[in-house]
């Protein structure tokens, strides 16, 4: 009888487990997909249960918008065609909004942001592209694009790569990936698009757009780099890059915020913390900054910040902005307002703008710890190894012991070779 | 004499002391200028970035703040990492024939927080340069935090797999903490739920099938490009596959993607789209669909995508990182 019991057991056990696995298989036509079906299956059993229910989305409550068809594109001009393989050609986008400001498009060309943009195709035959073009968020047009390539043979070639910057706002990265038909030593001049120039001995730079116009959504520029060889042959190269303008779009969704250029590692001495500032005001309106907000995080991140409200002219030459116009004074911060170990200080300012809003600028600065005391345990990391040790103390050398190093600043420096 | 050896040890406990405090190399890592709860948009490139150009996006990525200003978590998949499947013959692997499917349609790694540092300079998840912080107005800060605050909490939470389909369906995410295959969402689509999760609804888009079927054509064209020409964000393995099929492997794996998009048949690699693609409409929204417009534009329309109703998030700011640095302390 308890032999029975056990053999029974066994079958309903191996049953339960047979369906188990047979629904995980039929969830999946993937063989591939088995294997993670059956670990999610016990990922399942092993992790607890939620410590609360919340009911899945029930679409007929969710508020809809319409993303509709719009026919913002007139015309899309193709700077040549057909092109050589691995040439690139300027695509121009000609839209008219009928529903808002024309500055208000939003372009996306192939995979490239912005309007103009350059392509680049590198095998030959017929190829197409789509232009986006939308508004501010509901409607949108598409149109395809096709374009003949064709291989032309052997001739001087630059790739022109540019992104945007992974660690600076408002900048740029670019890099020259391939050239062909170029040889020994080489110049690149470069042309930014923004009416900036520069020359290197290498094909990589970054460049900085912080101080453009931003009269639109979207800020798009043309990069050019000539490159020069030992010879004499020159080759051009070509990329496009572009912005979207969040201080533009701050005024549209009624918070404007205006750019302010800075150094966030400011001038600090015994009395007063100092750096020197650009505010630029986009917009149509004057600015008269009539408070600043003080707020001072400590060292120690745990801790909660201290705020302090004072009068802008305390800190500022000049609270008043024209319309359309910069002004580039010294910010000085009194010491004395700032409890003991803060290490990032922002400073908020704000005056009144039509419509009952606020416009703001707003200033992170650094402050680095001073003493053992400041270091944030929690977050900060004590360097252990030894070689990042020797380099920072070459680094410190060449830049200054009082001023912080960035990784920025090592990486320049390896690429120097000073390091 | 009785206290020379204590004196002794003292002095040379001091002085070792201080040789070892003489001074040090810290690095302060960086942050950014968000609170627990922001949202955290980015112009990252690579593959995402060409599903999002079908919505005329320029935000490509979006993540959620869960401190102030040290970690973000969001949902992404590494598209470069998804294995190739191949042929075999005899057990001898010959072609390579489609991107893993399970990896496809279940991206990985899904959601995770990175710190700022990790994630802007390590993974490049986010990009700072044109990088923005959604988060309430100034006059609802005090009241709406707290509810932000609890978002934050609700996606510390919540595990699940990027899901390349949720740009058509973008309710497939349930509050577990563990993954669950066929069930995630996309970067935006998380950064909703996590508002969704707090009590909070925020407006959908809807894409009528006319629009979807361009957005289809669009993707499926961008993909082909990035495979003919071997650029944007996939992986050598891609070009592994033209160079052993030749001719028509762009074509698979352009297939491929968009039937993962349309009906997350992510393995058929045939053109199946092509033929339900004009029944196809879409629930979802992209980053650049979290904004916020209480503006009457010069034309007179409302071009409100979130109205202040349905969001908490009622202003833009342009992203700033405080810089990392390494620095000496005595």
């Amino acid at each position: 009888m308890k032999r029975t019991y056990i053999i029974m057991g066994i079958i309903i056990v191996s049953v339960a487990i047979f369906l188990l696995i047979r629904s995980v298989h039929n969830s999946n036509l993937d063989s591939s997909s088995k294997t993670q079906s059956l670990l999610n299956v016990f990922q399942f059993m092993a992790t607890p249960e939620s410590q609360e229910e919340i009911p899945p989305v029930d679409p007929e409550k969710v508020e809809m918008y319409e993303i509709e068809q719009a026919h913002f594109i007139k015309e899309i001009l193709l700077e040549k065609n057909p092109v050589c393989a691995g040439e690139d050609f300027k695509v121009t986008v000609i839209a008219k909004n009928p529903f808002g400001p024309d500055a208000h498009l939003v372009y996306r060309i192939s995979n490239k942001l912005g309007n103009p943009a350059i392509l680049r195709f590198s095998r030959a035959g017929v190829r197409e592209f789509y232009v986006t073009v939308r508004d501010e968020g509901k409607h949108i047009d598409m149109r395809k694009v096709q374009i003949n390539v064709v291989d032309c043979g052997e001739k001087p070639l630059v790739t022109l790569s540019a992104r945007l910057h992974n660690l600076e706002a408002e900048s740029a990265i670019f890099e020259i990936t391939s050239q062909k038909g170029l040889q020994g030593k080489c110049t690149y001049d470069w042309d930014f698009g923004d009416g900036t120039y520069a020359s290197t001995h290498t094909g990589y730079i970054t460049h900085s757009y912080a101080s453009r116009d931003q009269k639109g959504l979207q800020s798009s520029f043309i990069v050019q780099v000539k490159v020069t060889d030992a010879n004499g042959i020159s080759a051009v190269g070509r990329s496009s890059i572009s912005f979207p303008n969040v201080h533009y779009l701050s005024n549209l969704m009624g918070n404007p915020v205006i750019p302010v250029l800075y150094n966030k590692f400011p001038s600090i001495d015994g009395a007063y913390i100092t750096v020197e500032i650009n505010m630029k005001n986009i917009f149509d309106e004057p600015i008269a900054f009539n408070t600043a907000v003080l707020e001072c995080r400590p060292c120690n991140t745990t801790l909660s910040p201290d705020y302090k409200n004072i009068n802008p002219d305390q800190i500022l030459e000049s609270t008043f902005i024209a319309p359309k116009s910069s002004v580039k004074q010294l910010l000085k911060v009194p010491k004395s307002l700032l409890p003991g170990s803060t290490c990032n200080l922002t400073i908020t300012l704000s005056g009144p703008y039509p419509d009952k809003r606020e416009v703001y600028a707003k200033i992170f600065l650094n402050i680095p710890p001073q003493s053992k005391e400041d270091i944030d345990t929690t977050r900060d990391k004590i360097i252990t190894d030894d070689d990042m040790i020797e380099k920072l103390n070459k680094a410190a050398q060449i830049l200054g012991k009082d001023r912080p190093i960035t990784p920025q600043d090592i990486q320049k420096l390896e690429r120097e070779g000073k390091l | 004499m009785k206290y020379i050896p204590k004196v002794c040890i003292a002095l040379l406990v001091v002085f070792t002391c201080s040789a070892v405090f003489a001074g040090q190399w810290v690095y302060k890592p960086m942050s950014i200028n968000a609170q627990k709860g922001d949202i955290i948009l980015s112009t990252s490139p690579g593959f995402i970035m060409d599903l999002l150009a079908i919505l005329g996006c320029y935000w490509s990525h979006s993540g959620m703040a869960v401190d102030n200003g040290f970690n973000i978590r969001h949902n992404t998949m590494y598209v470069s990492e998804v294995p190739i499947e191949y042929n075999y013959i005899w057990f001898i692997k010959t072609t390579p024939k489609r991107m893993d499917p399970n990896r496809l349609s279940n991206g990985l790694p899904g959601i995770l927080t990175e710190d700022i540092d990790t994630t802007y300079n390590v993974t490049q998840n986010f990009h700072a340069a044109g990088g923005a912080v959604l988060k309430p107005t100034a006059a609802n800060e005090a009241l709406y935090r707290q509810y932000l605050q609890l978002a934050a909490d609700k996606l510390l939470y919540v595990k699940a797999y990027y899901r390349v389909n949720a740009y058509v369906n973008m309710y497939q995410l349930d509050y577990v903490n563990y993954y669950i295959t066929g069930r995630g969402n996309h970067c935006s689509g998380t950064c909703w739920y996590a508002n969704y999760f707090a009590g909070k609804t925020m407006n959908v888009a809807y894409i009528p099938p006319s629009l979807v079927t361009q957005c289809a054509y669009n993707l499926y064209s961008s993909v082909k490009n990035m495979v003919r020409d071997e650029a944007g964000g996939f992986g050598a393995f891609i070009i592994d596959i033209e160079g052993l099929f030749g001719t028509g492997a762009d074509e698979k794996i352009a297939n491929q993607i968009v039937n993962t998009f349309g009906w997350d048949r992510s393995w058929d690699t045939s053109a199946y789209w092509r033929t339900y693609i004009n029944q196809k409409s879409a629930t979802a929204n992209a980053p650049d669909h979290l904004l916020l417009y209480t503006y009457t534009n010069p034309a007179g329309h409302n071009p409100g995508v979130q109205t202040t109703s349905s969001s908490y998030y009622g202003q833009v700011d342009p992203l700033v990182i405080t810089s990392g640095y390494y620095y000496w302390v005595d």
